[in-house]
């Protein structure tokens, strides 16, 4: 049994991730994305484990294993070929609504046999608690193993897809190895097939890419931790494609344009510059005409590098430096100091692009300006004819983010709307000084010439742009990232069920009234009546898959704003809660101590009050020690909280449904993945979210008191 | 605040000094800063509609375009502009504009007509097709009542040109077929002052409507999304052949026309789909009809599609001239020596372009210089 729910936890998570994966990368998925696929997975897996505990659905649990090895690596396929089933337009961008509801369906096979196989393993022993409580206890130990491994290999050694196709072997292999006469087999078998899995599945993969771009040559195709990454050729022409957007194309001077010109007009005597994204494809293509430059790029994508030599002419006056922005300025040389500095933040749809908009970023970068340094961010919004509402209200909250960093603040009108900011005095220009500087710029450009920035800046357009600005507007903030919400609320104006959609979402949000009154009711519920104490054991697992599940996304989000680069920690941060979990299930276990959830919850409540007073005072360097601590105490919790849990549950119960419990703690995780880093956070702000969380665990504290026997 | 602001604003010319037309219209220049303020509106408009059919089992059957719209009661078209009102049909944006600009008429583009002139340029709501690149999806595909309007009836904008100068209106950005009243009045009274109305439009309109409409135009830009129906059902929700029977109608009324065609990589950029169109715009339209390939940068729903790559756009003049076409231009390159304007004859620059700024003029009426052919066009 162990061995089974050890592989269970390695299936689960493999499949969990890869798919997650791959859907992110096939519908270029932000959090509000991320948030809804997990949720369906979660659900998909409470349902599996319900059903699965039922005695006239019983399975085996070697054709379960089996099934789920052949659907996982064909629903990676058909996650990366859905864009072409939605739609027959080369480049069109896929409805939210659209992607995730397809990405629902496509996880819910893989989700359900993980759910389904959990008791249908936890059946095997004896005494229900026991089982129950080992099957989860290996089944963190699998996913633990399972989570390094994947996020160690994925994206780094070898693609998704050859991943999933390995995950499906060792599934096979590890759940038919107890046949002792076929142990010998089975390795034979085994290690041919990952073999030839490593050598054919990049073959295939270029298939599907040519299957995905058929007007295109392929150049590479390749995955990095932070995405899938394809290089097309076309008409003497790159395209850079990143988790199936556009990143970047070259050559195109248009974009070199707009990224360097507009800052050197105002600091025409700039010599350093650094510039936060992939400069070979932007501002290095004019590098030649500006020979005093000296090009700093951060990109944290170090294998594209090599990749884009190949195609890309680079010049020697452009510096790479392989680190993510956040933690590239936390460990940057205090005597290195910049002129310009380009951040591209790219659309705000992610914490991690809209972190870059938050004053706690900007200040760390206004540290790395020079004395009358300029920052210069350009954002994809087109403010030329016509201001909408929806793109008044983004451009006024980045405007404010600005405001409340930098002393002078201005943006230009125009198909796209830079934004410039500065301490200094290099923004006080007439826009004849402007125009006239372009003359002595020592090149000459085709799409910010006199002409075109003439018109673009014309004083009708530039008033029309301060107009639409609204200084109330709450600005941007690591504690409430409330941009996320205007851009997904932007961007959903395309597709009339989406709108309709968001504005309910976001805009008037009365729903979330739902949520305490769910809780409400579900509590009181729980707490009358005969059998309470059992009932409540439901309750109890419910708000401990909520509670930790946000505490872990939110411990996540945190990192990410105040210290960098969440996919290069991503296995040792999600291994951590896991290592959490199975010592806190593993010693509560062992303990045999009745009540173990008193401290479990009590531990809970500390841990999210010690979170909650502490969080923003952290010195930088302790940041990362101070998350894997913090993920491992709520684990613990967790554990402590399950094992408890299904002690009152399952107590004399041998009969019992044993996926029922788990499925409970199932069905709040995927509330918590839902609700509170996606939804709730930007809406009601850290502080107040981490307050809720901790007076939901005070509120099962007082319910478990309440429905003990005694 | 911000209404205040933008009245003020919208009276504003002075940056319009620094435009490239400052060289060609000196009178236009100062004028503008005395301009009269103009007023939002609160409500729609309620003004009844020219082109519609009552149909017998009750409701009505729009006629503006191809599209034929059946609209019961309270119920409005696909553009989101028109509304049935107890069978009585209305326009609900007429005289609301919600974009208002001034541009080089080069931005339009139109280069055969007042070269390096200004238009007073205006868009309301709505539109009857649903292009999946749109630019200015955030107006054409909105409601009316999503948007800020202003108050700008035909008379007032007349007046605003007249007082400073603005030689030509452009009904552009969205579809002005959808705000049709509106151009239709206002270019019928500008006509009467000798101020130009030029349309900028999808083409997608019924013959009997563009009839009317061509008597009061001067000149009209026609994006040709492509020339294959298949792109306009899946790209632009609209169909190809009442747009070329619309070019064909327009070039026949001797009203001055220019088409576009925006080159989007993949979909339409394929050299035997620039063959068939060039060959259909040399049979049908003359050789003598600029056509425009315009780079596409990525918009609305095809934001996952790189812009067009400028070997792609040359392929396309390649094609264009090689098949005999006079006036091929290339768009959204400025400084390409394909925006400027040649003599078919001589092969001499005529006009030379970089982006809306005119650097070298040298016709002489419609006239070259060199050799004195006659180059079509309002010049």
């Amino acid at each position: 049994m162990k061995r089974l729910a050890f592989l269970l936890g390695l299936y689960s998570v493999g499949g969990q991730v890869l798919l997650l994966r791959e859907l992110i990368s096939s519908f270029n998925g932000d959090e509000l994305f991320i948030g809804t696929a997990l949720f369906g997975w979660l659900i998909a897996v409470a349902v599996g484990a319900h059903l699965g505990g039922k005695g006239r659905f019983q399975i085996g649990v070697r054709l379960l294993f089996v099934i789920g090895a052949f659907l996982l690596p064909l629903l990676v396929i058909a996650a990366r070929l859905a864009p072409l089933l939605i739609s027959d337009v080369i480049g069109e961008v896929i409805p939210f609504s659209t992607a995730a509801f397809l990405s629902v369906i496509l996880m819910l096979p893989v989700g359900i046999i993980s759910g389904w196989l959990f008791p249908t393993i936890a059946r095997r022993g004896e005494q229900p608690t026991d089982t129950i409580v080992l099957a989860y206890l290996y089944e963190g130990l699998g996913a633990f193993a399972g989570s390094l491994a994947i996020l160690l290999i994925a994206g780094t050694l070898l693609s998704t897809l050859a991943v999933a196709f390995i995950l499906g072997i060792v599934a096979i292999a590890g759940a038919c190895y107890s046949a002792s006469r076929w142990k010998v087999a089975y390795t034979l078998i085994s290690l041919p097939a990952i073999a030839a899995v490593i050598l054919l599945v990049p073959q295939f993969d270029l298939l599907l890419e040519e299957a995905k771009f058929p007007a295109y040559k392929i150049e590479e195709s390749f995955d990095t931790p932070y995405g899938h990454q394809v290089l097309l050729s076309r008409d003497s022409s790159m395209v850079l494609i990143t988790d199936n957007r556009v990143e970047a194309t070259y050559p195109n001077q248009q974009q070199a344009e707009e990224l360097l010109v507009p800052p050197l007009l105002y600091k025409p005597d700039a010599t350093t510059i650094l510039v936060f994204g992939r400069a070979e494809f932007s501002v290095s293509q004019l590098s030649d005409s500006f020979p005093n430059l000296q090009i700093t790029a951060v990109d944290p994508r170090a294998t594209l590098s090599p990749v884009i030599d190949q195609v890309v002419p680079t010049t020697g006056s452009l510096r790479r430096i392989n680190d993510d922005p956040v933690s590239f300025l936390a460990r940057r040389s205090q005597e290195e100091y910049y002129d310009i500095i380009i951040l591209q933040p790219g659309e705000p749809d992610t914490y991690r692009s809209s972190s870059l908009l938050t004053e706690t970023f900007l200040k760390q970068l206004k540290r790395a300006l020079a004395h009358d340094g300029l920052l210069y961010c350009p954002m994809n919004y087109d403010t030329e004819r016509y201001i909408s509402l929806a793109t008044a209200k983004l451009v006024s909250v980045i405007h404010n983010v600005f405001q409340g960093t930098f002393a002078k603040v201005a943006l230009w009108p125009g198909s796209n709307t830079p934004f410039f900011a500065t301490d200094g005095n290099c923004l006080n220009l007439s826009l004849d000084t402007l125009l006239n500087r372009i003359n002595h710029l020592g090149y000459t450009p085709r799409y910010l010439s006199e002409d075109f920035l003439a018109d673009r800046l014309s004083e009708f357009r530039i008033e029309r742009l301060q107009a639409a600005l609204d200084s109330s507007a709450t600005p941007n903030s690591v504690k409430r990232p409330i941009l996320l919400h205007h851009q997904i609320a932007w961007r959903a104006r395309a597709d009339a069920l989406e709108a309709k959609l968001m504005a309910t979402i976001f805009r008037a949000p009365y729903w979330f009234l739902a949520v305490p009154l769910m809780f409400l009711a579900f509590f009181l519920r729980s707490v009358v009546g005969k059998g309470k104490e059992r009932r409540f054991a439901l309750f109890l697992l419910f708000v401990a898959g909520v509670v930790s599940l946000s505490l872990e996304l939110l411990s996540f989000y945190l990192y990410q704003s105040t210290a960098g680069s969440l996919y290069s920690r991503l296995a040792i941060l999600i291994g951590t809660f896991m290592l959490g979990l199975a010592f806190g299930t593993y010693s509560s276990h062992k303990a045999g101590a009745r009540r173990v959830e008193y401290p479990a919850l009590a531990l809970l409540l500390v841990a999210g009050l010690v979170f909650l007073t502490t969080y923003d005072i952290v010195p930088i360097g302790a940041v990362f020690a101070y998350h894997l601590l913090f993920l491992f105490v709520v684990a613990t919790a967790t554990g402590g909280i399950f094992v408890g849990a299904t002690n009152r549950f399952y107590q004399d119960q041998r009969g019992a449904n044993r996926g029922f419990g788990y499925a409970f703690e199932v069905a709040g995780s995927s509330l918590g993945t839902l609700l509170s880093a996606t939804i709730l956070l930007p809406l009601l702000g850290l502080d107040w979210l981490l307050l809720a969380l901790i007076a939901l665990v005070a509120v099962a504290l007082i319910g478990a008191l309440l429905t003990s026997k005694g | 605040m911000e209404r205040r602001l933008f009245l003020k604003c919208l009276g504003c010319g002075t940056a319009l000094s620094a435009l490239p037309a400052a060289d060609l219209l000196p009178g236009f220049l100062g004028g503008l800063q005395n301009a009269s303020a103009f007023d939002f509106a609160d409500e729609l408009s309620e003004v009844e509609a020219r082109y519609y059919r009552k149909l017998p089992e009750g409701g009505i059957e729009c006629a503006i375009c191809p599209r034929r719209c059946r609209i019961t009661d309270l119920e409005r078209g696909y553009c989101g502009t028109r509304e049935n009102r107890g069978d009585i049909y209305y326009t609900l944006v007429y005289g609301l504009p919600c974009s208002v600009n001034i541009d080089p008429i080069e931005k339009k583009p139109l280069f055969h007509f007042y070269p390096g002139t200004t238009a007073f340029s205006l868009a309301t709501a709505g539109c009857n097709v649903n292009c999946k690149f749109c630019q200015n999806w955030e107006i054409s595909q909105t409601r009316p009542e999503q948007t800020n309007n202003i108050k700008l009836p035909p008379q007032k904008i007349i007046d605003f040109c007249k007082e400073h100068k603005v030689p030509t209106i452009a009904y552009t950005y969205s579809e002005p077929i959808v705000f049709y009243e509106y151009m239709y009045d206002t270019a019928k009274l500008g006509r009467a002052e000798s101020i130009k109305s030029v349309m900028i439009t999808g083409g997608y309109i019924e013959k009997e409507p563009l009839a009317d409409l061509l008597n009061q135009l001067h000149a009209v830009k026609v994006d040709l999304k492509a020339i294959r129906e298949d792109y306009y059902k899946k790209t632009v929700d609209g169909e190809l052949k009442p747009v070329l029977e619309a070019l064909v109608q327009i070039k026949k009324s001797g009203c001055w026309l220019e088409i576009v065609y925006l080159v989007v990589p993949t979909l339409n950029d394929s050299d035997a789909e620039f063959t068939e169109l060039v060959r259909w715009v040399k049979a049908n339209l003359g050789t003598d009809t600029p056509v425009h390939f315009t780079r596409f940068h990525p918009q609305y729903l095809l934001r996952h599609l790189p812009p067009t790559p400028q070997q792609t756009l040359e392929r396309a003049h390649a094609i264009g001239c090689a098949e005999g076409l006079e006036y091929v231009y290339l768009g959204n390159i400025p400084g390409h020596p394909a925006e400027s304007t040649y003599c078919p004859g001589c092969g001499k620059v005529l006009i030379r372009r970089r982006g809306y700024r005119i650097s070298q003029y040298n016709l002489q009426g419609n006239l070259c210089p060199y050799c004195q052919r006659t180059i079509p066009g309002i010049f």
